[in-house]
């Protein structure tokens, strides 16, 4: 009887699609609480999140541009294809004092600081979503997220997968060719992608760029507890600079850039994770110039132009020494040649190395614990700025723990900090705590105060730039000189936020009342006292000589010093709002009161002179971007933004308010296998806007005019 | 439970011949030792019923539901002391069943496809039960005959209305469910189209056709979707698959709605799906309108009767979406209710 049976069952068994177990069949935690990010209402600070849909109605075709949509956020452009990008201001080409990451990797620059946004081998196709801290966040992501964090997460490879291409042509000889292909074999899944792209950037500039990188994002899912990620990535680019200046002659930077990146994480048990991660950057800018040889600048200068040219470098030898020399005696005795001066802003290399070793435990139901400690180190390399061959390096530990405790439903308390250490400074502790209470379902309201610092980038350490003549350490004279070991500067921020979410309505709207204090403010500034080099020179006439062509080319250098500090009090509204699926409002709104000061002149030793900084910052900051999808496939969408007048640093000028009008009109398409996307950009629709640089004296006027961009993307499946 | 319409009835119907039949008993420990203290005093009035389940397989989740059986049928002639005052219950899977198992049996109750197909391939006689019978979205079930059509079959499968509803409550206010379907196991259109209008939702459908697809079906679906629904469909959700399910959707911040409690564990916000307490009190209820009468009563598959709602807090809260508790879910399911 029971063979008979067995046989039965045999038969009958048919494959079945499903089986009971199927139903009750234990699954592998794949959501543990350890991989869970906080919900925008258990955060501590205010956030604002730009995704896809967003990205694509604003028709940015780059990174800064889309940060415009950020209460509090500034953008200069200060050539055509590159940009510098501050929350609550106080910035200049390198905005040294925000944080960012590409996907857990910090792509801060360490030799200059700031991020080279151009570089950066990422298109904003590919990117999720950005998530913007408002506000310092040291204690989870260390020094440097100082005025806040953006933290760019690109798609996973599994998410889109197949061919895609993006073209976009258009005013300003734009052209870009943009092509990505994603797919999974077995638990490994890849995107490689690869860009060009071309722009001669503002009409009165001779800043045309060219572009084009590669990136390559691997996952290999090893089993449900680990995951290895690969990322590398390369990018070249030709960025026209400069203007009619002796010192800042109009030419080519050559830049490269690339990453390695690796991250392994292990899930021990649900509420058990560990994550390691190292990567690596390079940066290298390639850049260098020459003056004409020495006589032939002499000839032209303003002042000798009543003179024959033959004799203006005599009359101008003459001149600085006195009666005593003519040019060739000039040249003689102060040890020069009829050579070139020659020197570099910005040629340099850096490398940043990181290790990370985290875990993320989840130690009760009502209590979440990140803790983690990193290694780092950055090196910066460059004759023309450090004046020696070899690189310079500076080395960070860490160690930081963040909790999250849900004290009840209604309470939450976040609460961390990070302990730094820098080679050849003091350690620091950046803490941070926050308390959100949930009213009820839909509304929030959160206190958080925080402490963070900014670490002085290598360059404001160690700078030692000098004019040479001819070729590298052939010294003339001191340009900007590191005179001292800087401080971190430092800033408290106090934050009251209210958080409104009412999913039926699709609004979210987040304000943000807040209070900054910043200390120790590290500036730029002129410093009369140091001397130029001597070249070695004993004679008195030949010194006398020699200290009166220096204070000609530039009298003293600039320095840099912990001196000032500023307070930022102000307001902030983020408002999201997608009644349907279709439609989407996003509106940003910032108020800042800046006030403060840092030094500006230095002589015998004491500050002769302090400059306010409230124009550092624009008072009001305003962006509004809507967007509508028809039913036909065509979306139409508009932003419009608004900052305030505001002085940017380094090289930057006061810039008068600036409006900036985008539409943008896209009409989807599916072909068989393919779908598509035929989009036409109007950018700045009110022309004539001013960014960042406003010189015309310098003939320097960075003047946005209205351009057109016809973009097409054509998806393969 | 047992206040419906067809029990009530019952109990002043003539129930008697059965309720008076003499059994002979296969008792279980656990269940005689139970009994034993009443047994002397009871044996005159006692009015037993014998029940065998046959089970598919050993796992754990078919003594589940067996020894909840065995508790809601106490419950029973504990308050139907007229209609029977003991029901014998015996388990076991087919293989150790000895050869004149259907003979003394007043009810089979089989537990699963392996059982219910076994009963069918023996062409038994006897008052049949069959619960736990998977079925696929387009109704197939994976036992077809008419046999099966003809007797009290209990899915496993939840109502396609309920779980749409779970998941129009589990979107924090979105009203567009996607669902992956595999191209054999399609739902109707329109039964798709009824229930966007009766619940005020848009369904989309992504076919998928081969699992190397999925990646690439689900990323469009989900442009599109403010839910992920997850029906049970082992071409689409299985053991290989959930993981890239869950972690992509959960990137794209879209909740999924799963069908069991194992899949809400594993990441799903929510899930509705009867557990094995509530499949074994639908089954009691089904065998008790058996054992009180001498008819066959009502004949047919059905859905579960009861059913129970899961809910993943952490994820929940972590896509900041406020939902109610579980309770307070299954009762506007059942009341009809979403918002």
């Amino acid at each position: 009887m029971l063979p008979a049976i067995y046989f039965q069952i045999g038969n009958a068994a048919e494959s079945d699609p499903i089986s009971e177990d199927y139903f009750f069949e234990e699954l592998p935690v794949v959501l543990s609480a350890t991989r869970l990010s906080q919900s925008l209402a258990d955060t501590p600070t205010a956030m604002t999140i730009i995704d896809k849909e967003m990205i694509r109605a604003s028709g940015s075709r780059n990174i800064p541009d889309l940060l415009r949509l950020v209460p509090g956020f500034a953008v200069g452009f200060y050539s055509g294809s590159r940009a510098t990008a501050t929350y609550h201001g106080m910035a200049d080409q390198y905005a040294r004092d925000m944080q960012v990451l590409i996907d857990g990797r910090s792509v801060y620059d360490p030799a200059f600081g700031g991020v080279a946004w151009a570089d950066m081998p990422i298109e904003v196709d590919e990117i999720a979503r950005i998530e913007v801290i408002r506000g310092p966040n040291a204690a989870a992501y260390g020094s440097n997220s100082f005025s806040g964090v953006v933290n760019i997460i690109t798609d996973h490879p599994a998410d889109r997968p197949g061919a895609m291409l993006k073209t976009i042509i258009g005013e300003g000889n734009a052209r870009k060719i943009y092509g990505r292909y994603a797919d999974s074999i077995g638990d490994f899944a890849y995107r490689i992608s690869a860009n060009y792209d071309e722009y001669d950037g503002f009409e009165e500039r001779e800043d045309s760029a060219d572009t084009r990188w590669f990136n390559f994002h691997g996952e290999q899912t090893l089993d449900n507890d680990d995951t290895l990620e690969f990322r590398v990535g390369f990018s070249r680019g030709n960025y026209g600079e400069g203007w009619s200046d002796i010192f800042q002659q109009t030419r080519v930077l050559n830049n490269r850039y690339n990453f390695q990146q690796i991250a392994w994480t292990h899930q021990q048990s649900p509420s058990n994770e560990f994550r390691l991660q190292f990567y690596h950057n390079y940066q290298q800018i390639e850049d260098s110039y020459r003056s004409p040889i020495l006589s032939d600048a002499i000839k032209g200068l303003d002042d000798l132009q009543g003179f024959p040219e033959p004799i203006r470098p005599d009359i101008f030898a003459l001149g600085l020494s006195g009666g005593n020399y003519n040019f060739q005696m000039f040249l003689d005795e102060l040890k020069l040649t009829d050579s070139p001066l020659t020197l570099s802003w910005l040629g340099f290399e850096s490398d940043r190395y990181d290790l990370e070793f985290q875990q993320t435990l989840q130690t009760s139901d009502n209590l979440r614990l990140v803790w983690g400690a990193g290694a780092r180190q950055d090196r910066g390399k460059s004759v023309w700025i450090f004046h020696q061959h070899d690189a310079i390096t500076r080395d960070q530990l860490r160690l930081f723990a963040n909790a999250e405790w849900h004290i009840s439903p209604a309470w939450v308390v976040n609460a961390g900090g990070m302990v730094e250490r820098f080679e050849d400074k003091d350690p620091f502790f950046s803490p941070r705590l926050a308390i959100n209470h949930h009213m009820d379902q839909n509304n929030t309201i959160r206190a958080s105060a925080s402490r963070a610092y900014r670490m002085p980038t290598l360059l404001e350490d160690h700078i030692n730039l000098v004019v040479f003549l001819d070729e590298p350490l052939n010294d003339v004279n001191t340009w900007v000189l590191a005179t001292g070991n800087l401080d971190p500067q430092s800033i408290d921020s106090f934050e009251l936020g209210y958080l409104g979410s009412f999913p039926e309505a699709g609004l979210t709207l987040d304000l943000k009342l807040f209070h900054e204090k910043i200390d120790n403010v590290i500036n730029e500034f002129r410093n009369f006292d140091i001397p130029d080099p001597d070249r070695g020179l004993t004679d008195p006439i030949a010194l006398a000589t020699l200290n009166n062509f220096n204070d000609l080319v530039q009298e003293g250098a600039d320095t840099y010093i912990n001196s000032g500090e500023a307070t930022i009090n102000g307001l902030e509204v983020n408002l999201d709002f997608r009644p349907t699926p279709r439609d989407l409002i996003f509106l940003g709104y910032g108020y800042a009161n800046t006030y403060g000061q840092e030094a500006f002149l230095i002589l015998d030793g004491t500050v002769q002179s302090r400059s306010d900084i409230s124009n550092n910052a624009a008072s009001h900051t305003f962006s509004i971007l809507g967007s509508h999808r028809f039913d036909s496939g065509i979306q139409i969408s508009s932003a419009y933004y608004y900052v305030g007048e505001m002085i940017w640093g380094g090289e930057g000028d006061l810039i008068p308010t600036f409006r900036r009008w985008d539409v943008r009109l896209g009409k989807e398409f599916t072909l068989p296998g393919m779908d598509g996307e035929i989009a036409l950009i109007g950018q700045n629709f009110n022309g004539g806007h001013v960014d960042f640089f406003n010189a015309p004296s310098r003939d320097l006027v960075n003047q946005w005019e209205t351009r057109f961009f016809l973009q097409a993307s054509l998806g393969f499946r | 439970m047992f206040t419906d319409g067809k029990l009530t009835a019952l109990r002043t119907g003539n129930t008697l011949p059965v309720l008076g039949r003499f059994c002979r008993v296969l008792l279980l420990l656990f269940l005689a030792q139970h009994f034993i203290a009443g047994y002397a005093y009871s044996r005159e009035v006692e009015k037993k019923q014998n029940v065998l389940i046959i089970k598919s397989g050993n796992a754990t989740v078919y003594d589940k539901v067996i020894s909840a059986i065995e508790r809601y049928f106490i419950l029973y002639y504990e308050s139907h002391p007229d209609i029977c005052t003991k029901v014998d219950t015996t388990s076991s899977i087919p293989t150790n069943l000895k050869p004149e198992w259907s003979k003394h049996s007043d009810l089979i109750i089989t537990l699963g496809s392996k059982a219910a197909k076994f009963t069918r391939n023996h062409g038994v006689t006897n008052k049949t039960v069959h619960a736990m019978i998977p079925m696929l979205p387009d109704k197939k079930s994976n036992i077809r005959d008419r046999h099966f059509q003809e007797t009290d079959t209990i899915y496993l499968n939840q109502p396609l209305e309920r779980s749409l509803r779970l998941a129009k409550l589990s979107t924090g206010g979105g009203k567009r469910i996607g669902i992956l379907v595999h191209k054999n196991n399609r739902p109707a259109e329109s039964i798709l189209r009824k229930s966007e209008n009766k619940l005020g939702i848009t369904i989309t459908l992504a076919e998928v056709v081969n699992s190397k697809e999925l990646g690439s079906k689900l990323g469009k679906l989900l442009e599109s979707s403010d839910v992920l629904l997850a029906l049970p469909d082992a071409n689409i959700h299985n053991r290989k698959t959930i993981s890239n399910i869950l972690t992509s959707t959960y990137r794209k911040q879209v909740p999924v709605v799963g069908f069991s409690a194992a899949y809400v564990k594993a990441g799903a916000i929510s899930a509705v799906h009867s557990t094995p307490d509530d499949i074994a009190r639908h089954i009691v209820d089904v065998s008790a309108s058996h054992l009180s009468t001498k008819t066959n009563l009502i004949k047919g598959p059905k859905y579960p009767k009861y059913f129970s709602v899961s809910v993943n807090r952490k994820v929940a809260r972590s896509l900041g979406i406020k939902l109610p508790s579980e309770t307070h879910l299954r009762d506007q399911i059942s009341a009809g209710k979403t918002p």
